[in-house]
């Protein structure tokens, strides 16, 4: 079974966005220029972490439990 | 195939009957057909304004330029007038018209009268609409592309003046009968507290009569007897000032009707209950009160205005901050007494307990969200001194994206997923289309509105068809601006796509056959009641006096110094009428 169900995803992800766009300005004032795509990709991979970690069914014994 | 007139009769009028006798359509089939129509014009208004937008927006970033740049005021003065004056305006209108009806429980004095305002607005917006529209096609002289922000010198056709002053008209006649549902109601409950959306409407109306004095003055006794040729052109800051003095209010008249949606019916939606009704009533006397004296905030780089008179408007502008604070305040109390109610525990976790499902929670949620976001950037747009870095940039549309564009306009979206269905009787098409709708809003909102803070922090103007210029490179802090061009082209798109899914849902809605069920419109009572409020706050004379003395005193020295300073006209023109110079000329 899922942890998070589409709803809780499309919501999780979407307070993502913000997140990652506006990552690379707070992290020029600390000097560190860090790329637009690359950080929208550390995004799009933060998701599809989430992601993974939301699909891929507990162990049977934790889900029974 | 059946034809589908006869069953969607049949359906519907069989689920009428299976509605509840308290639902508002069975009690109120009038009132819930005057706010269909209003409904109807503004979505059709969002959607032309939202076609507008997306052109602009691949437009000025060079992406793809489908019009001439010659033609982009006419797009952008549709998108801010249909968008901010049409679609907010007559939704807003339906709301009230809803609230009043509901919270009074007694429908409006005359059917007559309703539908006389209906159509009084309806006309004006036809008419401004079509002037500017007219734009377009070069073989007539009738063109409006002066902005949603008409002053002078700037100069459209009289249609368009004279429709707004309808339209004008039209929303007073609908405050008054607003005002005579409401006395109707006082005279068989003499001593009672005023219902509290009826009060939400009352003061926000008393607020629109207030504030529209500065317009219509400046549109009647200025720019349509100018644009008809009658008279000479008027000195343009005065009708800048004019303007202003309502141009500030009138966010606030956007603004409020998604406040009362905010208090009342978010919190039903959320389970729970308003935390505090006498709060509720003081924010919107604080927005009667300060709404109208701070429009000189808009003119910080106006040469002719002492700065004196801006640090006062800056000042009350920032006082204007306390309301949206306790909206903050009590609207997540109640939203955290809601999640509560249905089970929810710990110092966060009350937030997984919350109807992320429905997407008008989930819709007014992220709306209240972003409006968080653009009081920030409001305050520095507020800031005297750091308004000059940011003024007439891309950045100001950035901010007002996020209050109008998504505070008002994401919250009448989720309403609308609440509301039609109690207006037409008729189920939801789709809550998951529903919910992803607002939250690609959110998404579109969040790439496109911080691309053009960022970019107006470099200097990219505002209103402008083709912002590169060769001479000129603009500074970013992070990042490049071609990545910026394209993340606001990209939100721009991702905008409109959820328009559209707004726009097919609520139409599959109000032609779908399925019946709504559950339409209780009851709210429930807040938690903090009415009888633990001063009943000075329902003394709407009062508060409503104090306004216009407010309004005097912060206007009253500002006009008379800009009258002292260049005439009503600019220097050197007569103010007798411009017609009759030419003939007096031959005569003499
Ligand atoms: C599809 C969604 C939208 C897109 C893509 C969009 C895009 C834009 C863009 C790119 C501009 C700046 C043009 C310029 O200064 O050169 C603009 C201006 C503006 N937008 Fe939007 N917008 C959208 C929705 C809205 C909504 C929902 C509202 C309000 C309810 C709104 C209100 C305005 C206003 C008032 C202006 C200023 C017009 C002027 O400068 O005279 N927009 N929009
Ligand atoms: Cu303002």
């Amino acid at each position: 079974m899922s942890r998070l169900s589409p709803a809780a995803l499309l919501v999780v992800g979407a307070f993502m966005v913000p997140l990652f766009i506006e990552l690379p300005v707070v992290l020029s004032f600390v000097g560190v220029d860090l790329p637009m795509p690359v950080s929208l990709g550390m995004g799009v991979v933060t998701f599809v972490l989430v992601l993974v970690w939301s699909e891929v069914s507990q162990s049977p014994d934790a889900a029974d439990a | 195939m059946s034809t589908p007139g006869e069953t969607a009769g049949e359906t519907v009028d069989s689920a009428r009957e299976m509605l509840p006798d308290n639902s508002f359509l069975i009690q109120y089939p009038h009132v819930s057909r005057v706010v269909r129509s209003l409904f109807l014009t503004a979505f059709v208004a969002f959607g032309i304004g939202a076609f507008m937008g997306v052109l602009q927006a691949l437009h000025r970033t060079g992406v793809a330029r489908l019009v001439d740049s010659a033609d982009y005021y006419t797009l952008l003065t549709l998108h801010g007038v249909l968008l901010v004056i049409v679609f907010t305006i007559f939704f807003l209108a339906g709301v009230f018209a809803w609230a009043n009806t509901r919270s009074l429980d007694r429908p409006p004095v005359s059917k007559r009268f309703t539908w006389f305002w209906v159509a009084t607005m309806s006309v004006g917006t036809a008419m401004a609409g079509i002037a500017i529209l007219a734009g377009l096609i070069p073989s007539t002289d009738i063109s409006a592309d002066v902005l949603f922000t008409f002053y002078a010198p700037l100069q459209a056709h009289p249609i368009f003046y004279i429709g707004l002053a309808v339209f004008i008209i039209g929303t007073w006649l609908a405050g008054i009968d607003w005002f005579r549902q409401y006395l109707a109601w006082r005279r068989e409950n003499a001593g009672e507290r005023i219902p509290l959306q009826s009060f939400m409407v009352l003061t926000t109306m008393l607020m629109w009569f207030i504030a529209t004095m500065g317009v219509a003055v400046e549109v009647v006794v200025f720019l349509i007897p100018w644009s008809l040729g009658i008279m000479p052109a008027p000195n343009p800051l005065l009708t800048r000032t004019l303007f202003w003095f309502f141009g500030h209010p009138v966010v606030y008249f956007w603004l409020m009707p998604a406040y009362l949606l905010w208090y009342t019916v978010l919190p039903k939606i959320a389970g729970g209950r308003l935390f505090s009704d006498p709060l509720a009533r003081v924010v919107f006397v604080l927005f009667l009160l300060l709404s109208t004296p701070v429009g000189i905030h808009h003119q910080y780089v106006d040469p002719g205005i002492a700065e004196g008179f801006k640090f006062i408007a800056m000042t009350n502008t920032m006082f204007l901050l306390l309301p949206s604070l306790l909206t903050a305040f009590t609207v997540v109390a109640s939203i955290e007494h809601g999640a509560r109610q249905r089970g929810g525990t710990g110092y966060f976790g009350w937030l997984k307990a919350l109807p992320w499902r429905d997407p008008a929670f989930t819709g007014m949620a992220l709306a209240g969200l972003m409006f968080a976001a653009g009081g920030f950037s409001g305050m520095i747009n507020a800031g005297m001194n750091i308004n000059y870095l940011v003024h007439n940039t891309i950045w100001v549309p950035g901010h007002f994206h996020l209050t109008v564009g998504t505070a008002v306009a994401l919250t009448f979206m989720a309403a609308s997923y609440w509301l039609v269905p109690r207006i037409t009787g008729r189920k939801l098409y789709s809550r998951p289309i529903g919910l992803f709708q607002v939250v690609l809003w959110f998404i579109g909102m969040v790439f496109m509105s911080a691309a053009m803070h960022r970019g107006g922090l470099a200097g990219i103007p505002r209103r402008t068809a083709e912002p590169q210029y060769p001479q000129v490179t603009f500074e970013t802090v992070a990042g490049s601006v071609s990545s910026l061009r394209l993340q606001l082209a990209f939100g721009g798109v991702l905008l409109f796509v959820s328009a559209l899914l707004f726009l097919m849902n609520v139409g599959l809605t109000a032609m779908n056959n399925k019946p709504a069920r559950n339409l209780d419109s009851a709210l429930p009572p807040a938690l903090s009641g009415p009888d633990q409020s001063p009943t000075v706050l329902d003394n709407l004379k009062l508060w409503a006096l104090i306004a216009v003395v407010l309004v005097i005193l912060a206007y009253s020295l500002p006009l008379y110094s800009i009258v002292q300073g260049a005439g009503l006209y600019p220097a050197g023109q007569e103010a007798s009428p411009a017609v009759i110079a030419p003939l007096l000329e031959v005569i003499a």
